[in-house]
């Protein structure tokens, strides 16, 4: 994918220092985005609308000087880098606004050549902090919220499912339930918990649509037919070793989307045939025997399918499999790190940062020994 | 007569000790030869009395009188309870005591000069109860024809072991080891002990017995219409369980046995579809025992019994699952199984004392076919018979007209048995894909990790 230009403001009170800044970059147009302003207010009150990752002020300007708007935009944007541009009567100050937390600062005057080096420089600290921070603290991928909604349903999963299995087998579980009115508080913590499990879905239809954070994974992980379908069988190729690369996927594979509309599927099923047999007398009141033993069937191998589903293919899918064997922590963080960003979710990677996936992949080696996450293994290209 | 150990003994002693002993004895002999030379005699405990005594045995019992000349006066009166003091206290309270002219002394039942000890010799039971059969004919007749009368061995039950033998006292005493509240420990006495080479199930039968509902009431409650023992097997009368068609307990007797007390429940049960081919002479049918059992009946509400809620299903399975009762007789296959498989059952094995089990529905004693209009599970009586645990209106048609024991998947309505196959089908179908794509993403990694090895970088 192209890189998304850097994009740098230039603040200087000389028209013809912007000018030259304008004429130099725009042959590079494709690397670097240059806006500018006469004065430091002018400066600040673009900075404020825009998050530019680079701005480059002149020291000595009347009105809000170089450091004023080195100071007060930090404060507004604190991910921004800041350089100097100084005349040779003010390089101590300049020194002085390194202090300051500036990267960088040049002489006046300087040539083409010295301004696209001195830029390039700072693009290139610029990229090497953020993928630090990136290595460190990998990517957000799932909201606080999101991660309790995951924890409420695990929850409610188990104790359903922990509550119905004794019925399959009687014989088994009989033992489990030694005392008088256990089996009426087996079955009394099953609806409870189904009741849980129906709160959380009337929340999660909530949070899906009237939230930012959900919304915008509703839009994510909504099906797109053919786009998701080709992933598909594009992933089990390479599993099976009919192709040599993995296909990409955004923030959710197809295999994930699946599980999810899979819960969604199951979770209605289960609470409608639920209610059906929760309330059988007033349903036979209305409907044909058949029709509540439909209910029975339906609830009995839907629960079979889900617990057996979540048992082996979520575990293995999420936990389990090379990687973040014996276990990931995406569930507790809600953080992915960078190598697994870059390995499962690579488009998702380029949405987020502008940068391309291809050539950040390579890049994260075993000598790169800032890397936290363990998908960073010698051997094997991933 | 035959050689004894006794008669050897006795001459040691004889030749043993002095003169006054052998002189005094010698004396009686001389004219009462015949007492003397019995073996008996010498072999009773008696002969030792008088020992190193002026006098000897004879004079032990009958007293010292002149018998210088060939009219010695009648002795005075043997009188036993001089040394068997204890006896008395017994004899006088006993159903034969003081006041009873008709009752035996002590030679009608012990003998005279052949007085022997408790365990000595062969026979006892028969020795015994031919002592009281003199008096007791009518009793030792029946005894004599019953189990504990043919018995062959010594240690069998005799009138005494029952009865008692010195205090014997009328069965209607509350005293008496007889009476009905006492009379289960009679029998207990001997059918607990296993050193007495019972069978081990027999002992555990009895001693459970005293656990069951009966055996509480009679031994807790004091409840004399309580069964005991004699009312199911007999008293003198008792015979084998396994003897022919006589018996109490024989399996075509036992509504009747039972029906003593249960008159009521036994008159249900020969209306019910198992009682009406009994009467016939049926005998598949089961009898009361073969649900209750029968000396650890206890009451449906202990979780004990045979009848308790959780256990109905095994008990009628016992019959309804053996393929030959149900090809014989028709009877609908898979009952029970389909009764475990839905929620009533699964319930119950797991415990659940508040859900339905076979007799919830199909009535215990009255059990009648379907078609039966007094049928607890015929249509008609459906909703009376769900509505005793389910809030059922008589609009619940589905109950009324749905097939209850029908398997989920064959006689069901076709619906279900449809989903159920397709349900299955995509589990195997899923699992089976998930299981295959794992592995080969496991194969997969491996050999990566191998060529990484080998290859150094990536």
């Amino acid at each position: 994918m192209a890189q998304a230009p850097l994009k740098m403001l230039v603040i200087d009170d000389e028209p013809i220092i912007l000018e030259s800044y304008l004429k130099v970059f725009s042959p590079l147009r494709a690397e670097f985005d240059v806006t500018t302003a006469p004065s430091g207010e002018a400066g600040l009150a673009k900075l404020r609308e825009t998050p530019f990752d680079l701005v480059i002020t002149d020291l000595k300007m009347p009105g809000l000087d170089g450091l004023g708007v080195l100071e007060q935009g930090r404060k507004i944007r604190p991910d921004t880098d800041f350089a100097m541009m100084t005349g040779y009567a003010s390089v101590d100050s300049a020194v002085g606004a390194m202090k300051f937390g500036a990267t960088d600062f040049i002489e006046k005057p300087f040539s083409q050549d010295e301004l696209v080096r001195f830029v390039r420089s700072l693009a290139e600290l610029r990229f090497s902090r953020i993928r630090k921070r990136e290595e460190e603290a990998g990517f957000e991928r799932f909201s606080r919220p999101m991660l309790t909604q995951h924890i409420v349903l695990i929850l409610t999963f188990t104790l359903l499912s922990i509550t119905g299995v004794p019925l399959f087998f009687p014989e088994t579980f009989k033992g489990v339930f030694f005392f008088d009115d256990s089996s009426y508080l087996r079955g009394l913590m099953h609806r409870i918990s189904a009741v849980g499990l129906m709160f959380l879905s009337f929340y999660h239809i909530g949070y899906i649509l009237l939230t930012e954070d959900g919304n915008k994974n509703l839009r994510a992980i909504l099906p797109s037919i053919p786009k998701d379908l080709k992933e598909a069988g594009g992933n089990i190729m390479f599993t099976f070793g009919l192709r040599k690369d993995r296909p990409k996927a955004g923030k959710y594979s197809f295999f994930e989307k699946f599980e999810y509309f899979g819960v969604v599927w199951g979770s209605l099923v289960m609470v409608l045939t639920g209610l059906v047999m929760w309330f059988k007398d007033q349903v036979l009141l209305i409907a044909p025997l058949w029709f509540f033993d439909v209910a029975k069937v339906v609830h009995r191998y839907e629960a079979i399918l889900a617990i057996l589903t979540i048992a082996i293919w979520h575990m293995y899918n999420v936990h389990l499999k090379a990687g973040v064997f014996p276990m990931s922590r995406i569930w507790l963080t809600g953080r992915i790190s960078r190598a697994e960003m870059l390995h499962e979710h690579p488009l998702e990677f380029e949405a987020l940062t502008g940068r391309s996936a291809d050539a950040e992949h390579g890049a994260g080696g075993p000598d790169d020994g800032k890397s936290e996450d363990r998908a960073t293994r010698q051997g094997g290209a991933k | 007569m035959k050689a004894n150990p006794g008669f050897g003994l006795c001459a040691v002693v004889v030749l043993a000790f002095s003169a006054p002993f052998t002189v005094a004895a010698a004396e009686c002999i001389d004219c009462h030869d015949g007492v003397s030379s019995g073996a008996a005699l010498k072999a009773s405990p008696h002969m030792k009395l008088g020992e190193g005594k002026a006098g000897g045995s004879c004079v032990a019992c009958h007293g010292e009188f002149d018998v210088s000349d060939d009219g010695h006066a009648k002795p005075p009166k043997v009188n036993c309870v001089k040394c068997h003091g204890a006896v008395e206290a017994q004899m006088s309270i006993s159903v034969h005591g003081a006041g009873n002219v008709d009752a035996p002394k002590c030679v009608d039942c012990h003998g005279t000069h052949d007085v022997v000890r408790k365990g000595a010799n062969h026979n006892r039971n028969q020795r015994i109860a031919a002592q009281c059969g003199a008096c007791h004919d009518k009793e030792l007749g029946i005894y004599t024809n019953s189990w504990h009368g043919k018995a062959p061995n010594d240690k069998v039950a005799t009138c005494s072991d029952c009865h008692g033998a010195h205090d014997v006292l009328r069965p209607a005493d509350p005293q008496s080891t007889v009476f009905r509240l006492n009379q289960a420990q009679a029998c207990a006495k001997c059918h607990t002990d296993e050193e007495r080479g019972f069978n081990p199930a027999m002992v555990s039968a009895v001693k459970d017995y005293f656990g069951s509902i009966h055996g509480l009431a009679v031994t807790k409650a004091g409840l004399m219409v309580s069964a005991t023992c004699i009312d199911c097997h007999g008293s003198h009368d008792v015979t084998h369980g396994r003897d022919g068609g006589k018996n109490r307990i024989s399996r075509a007797k036992i509504p009747e046995t039972c029906g003593k007390c249960h008159a009521g429940v036994v008159k249900v049960y020969l209306e019910s579809v198992h009682g009406k081919p009994f009467l016939d002479g049926n005998l598949d049918v089961p009898v009361c025992t073969d649900c209750h059992r029968s000396h650890q009946i206890r009451s449906h509400f202990d979780s004990g019994a045979a009848t308790y809620t959780t256990h109905v299903a095994a008990t009628c399975l016992k019959c309804h699952s053996q393929a030959n009762v149900v090809n014989k007789y028709g009877i609908p296959e898979a009952r029970v199984p389909t009764y475990l498989e839905s929620y009533h059952g699964a319930a119950s094995k797991l415990g659940d004392t508040r859900v339905a089990n076979c007799a919830s529905c199909h009535e215990s004693h009255d059990i009648r076919a379907s078609a039966d209009p007094k049928s607890s599970t015929n249509p008609a009586n459906m909703s009376k018979t769900c509505g005793k645990c389910h809030s059922v209106q008589d609009r619940a048609k589905p109950l009324i007209t749905g097939k209850i024991h029908a398997t989920l998947a064959e006689d069901r309505h076709w619906v279900p048995g449809i989903i159920e196959k397709l349900y299955t089908l995509l589990i195997v179908a899923t699992m089976g894909f998930f299981l295959t794509y794992i592995i080969m993403d496991i194969i997969r990694n491996v050999r990566l990790r191998r060529s990484g090895k080998k290859g150094g970088g990536h």
